[in-house]
């Protein structure tokens, strides 16, 4: 090829390519503002009051013409026997304390065990933890058996299964902690540390980013779980946030959408923690989402 | 030499008490939450069994319920909804796809941005997106605002699965689009720049290079995504009133707060069976890993 046909072809791949860069950002933006769309939709039409709401009731607009908190005002008196923010928010933070203080440090443990000893059995195990059928599977016979235990209507039957650890921090932890140099733990061996000693001292810090995404998974598991806590859970002062908001919309919504910006401030309250629990995290889930598929 | 061998083995036996030591919480978790609770339920599923009955003891075996169950025209349009919902599906893995080559695009900046943004709807509350979606969806709500349509979509039994589907693409795209992107990092600049030496368009580099490469995470994201779809249930909770998209999950869990546990136990054995016969794949994969 002469040098000149290749000049040209370059600046044609060039003009292209700013024509294709501008296509490609109009493309990725639109999806973006589409991504983002419900949740600004919340945030706006909790601070619209009931008034302005059905004044504009037939045309869609996003930003409050008059920001208004009457939906918030009306949500923290709301009858706290049907919908209470604070008690809803305790509630799930009970189970997700069952997670922090005592699953994690279990669960770690337990990855430690399966990633670090080579023990016999050790495979055999793995894949029959790992092989699990459905969760409606084991739904009515866990019932029966806290139902038994006199339990349903306590906090106990959503505790309870984090004192063991979760799957999710024992087998991603697993999978990293295996990625470790084992020479480490070697050289911990002849210092003369212990396991517990190598486990918190060792692969507990070493796997801080797969700890991070986990805790972040597992409380966002948590925080979203509903049949369980809407099953067990009997009294409504007793259930999670996410429960308490469905009982709310019903409670609210007769098909009124002038009470439309009470529930979106339920909504925007209660969206609040996870999201900035994400944006905190964001480094480590995406990259960690990311490596799932690659990895396998 | 026999001392050396028989340290070693005691050193080993010390290894084998450890690794069971601190494995037994998941394994006692299992047991008693999996594995008992499993055969439980298939008994149960053979029995006319009211297990919340106190006092009564089951009288016979029966394969009542499974008969039920199969002859239940509620349970087999139930798992048609299941499968038609799976549509979303290949809707994310193209949409996915199709963003994540997008983004890959060397000229393209703040690609953190994006990824972040694109994966919100996957990491937030789960209620409160749904009753923003309910309120999208309503009659007079801002779908039928926007596009000036008259819609029920979440009522209307023709359309209400279609509903579901947009509402899954958009709380699904980001982790594919996530997972593609990832894969797409690792594929060589000179594939492409091969390729446009010899005069190939974008969508020849997209479909020849980038698609073919990326097989082993389609298939990945097809295994999840079906077994996924065939536990779905979190939508037909959270946002809808009727039964025209009632999902076989969501099918069972009636029967179970209606208290008709033989036919919860045979409905979930059928259901496990489609759900095993699909992640055989991903049982294949996990036994040759370890």
């Amino acid at each position: 090829m002469k040098k000149r046909d290749t000049i040209i072809s370059n600046r044609a791949i060039k003009a292209r390519n700013i024509a294709f860069g501008t296509l490609t950002y109009a493309v990725l933006i639109v999806i973006a503002i589409a991504t983002v769309f419900p949740f600004l939709y919340m945030f706006f039409s909790g601070f619209k009051s009931s008034e302005e709401i059905r004044q504009f009731s037939d045309v869609f607009y996003l930003i409050p013409k008059q920001f208004s908190t009457w939906g918030y005002e009306k949500l923290f008196s709301f009858n706290p026997n049907q919908f209470s923010f604070i008690r809803g928010f305790l509630n799930t933070l009970l189970v997700e304390a069952a997670f922090i203080f005592v699953g994690l440090y279990v669960g770690v443990a337990t990855a430690y065990g399966f990633a670090v000893i080579d023990f016999k059995g050790r495979n055999a195990v793995l894949i029959a933890c790992l092989i699990g059928p459905p969760f409606v599977v084991t739904l009515m016979p866990q019932y029966a058996m806290f139902s038994k235990l006199g339990l349903v209507g306590t906090f106990w039957p959503l505790v309870i299964p984090h004192f063991f650890g979760t799957m999710g921090v024992v087998f991603y932890l697993e999978r990293y902690m295996k990625s470790l140099p084992p020479a480490l733990f070697e050289a911990a061996t002849v210092d003369g540390i212990g396991h517990f000693g190598k486990i918190f001292k060792i692969a507990f810090p070493l796997s801080k980013p797969a700890v991070i995404v986990q805790v972040v998974f597992t409380f966002l598991g948590i925080w979203n779980n509903l049949l369980e806590s809407d099953i067990y859970l009997t009294r409504v002062q007793d259930k999670t946030l996410q429960v308490m908001l469905m009982g709310l919309n019903n409670a609210v919504q007769s098909g009124r959408a002038s009470d439309q910006p009470i529930i979106m401030a339920a909504a925007t309250l209660s969206s609040l923690p996870v999201l900035i629990l994400y944006l905190l995290s964001q480094k480590y889930i995406v990259n960690a989402m990311a490596g799932a598929a690659v990895k396998g | 030499m026999t001392k050396t061998k028989s340290k070693l083995s005691k050193r080993q036996r010390s290894e084998n008490r450890w690794g069971w030591f601190l494995i037994s919480p998941m394994v006692i978790k299992v047991l008693i939450f999996v594995v008992i609770p499993t055969f439980y339920c298939l008994f149960v599923s053979f029995t006319d069994y009211n297990i919340l009955a106190v006092g009564q003891k089951f009288t016979k075996f029966t394969l009542d319920s499974y008969r039920e169950v199969l002859h239940s025209t509620d349970f087999w349009r139930s798992m048609y909804n299941t499968v038609y919902l799976m549509i979303s599906l290949p809707i994310r893995l193209i949409l996915g796809f199709f963003i994540a080559y997008l983004l890959n695009n060397g000229a393209v900046r703040c690609k953190g941005f994006f990824r972040v943004v694109y994966y919100i709807p996957a990491v937030s509350s789960v209620v409160a997106v749904a009753l923003v979606w309910k309120w999208f969806f309503n009659t007079d709500g801002v779908f039928n605002e926007i596009f000036g349509t008259d819609l029920a979509w979440l009522i209307d039994p023709a359309v209400v699965k279609n509903s579901l589907i947009i509402k899954t693409v958009w709380g699904g795209f980001g982790s594919t689009m996530l997972m593609y992107f990832a894969g797409m990092q690792n594929i060589s600049e000179d594939l492409y720049e091969a390729a446009d030496i010899d005069g190939a368009g974008g969508f020849i580099k997209m479909t020849k290079i980038a698609l073919p490469l990326l097989r082993p995470i389609t298939l990945y994201l097809l295994v999840t995504g079906i077994s996924g779809g065939l536990n779905a249930f979190a939508d037909n909770y959270t946002m809808v009133s009727g039964s025209a998209s009632s999902t076989a999950v969501f099918w069972i869990y009636g029967q179970f707060i209606g208290g008709n546990y033989p036919l919860v136990g045979a409905a979930s054995f059928i259901l496990t069976l489609f759900v095993v016969a699909f992640s055989i794949p991903q049982y294949r994969k996990m036994v040759k890993d370890n």
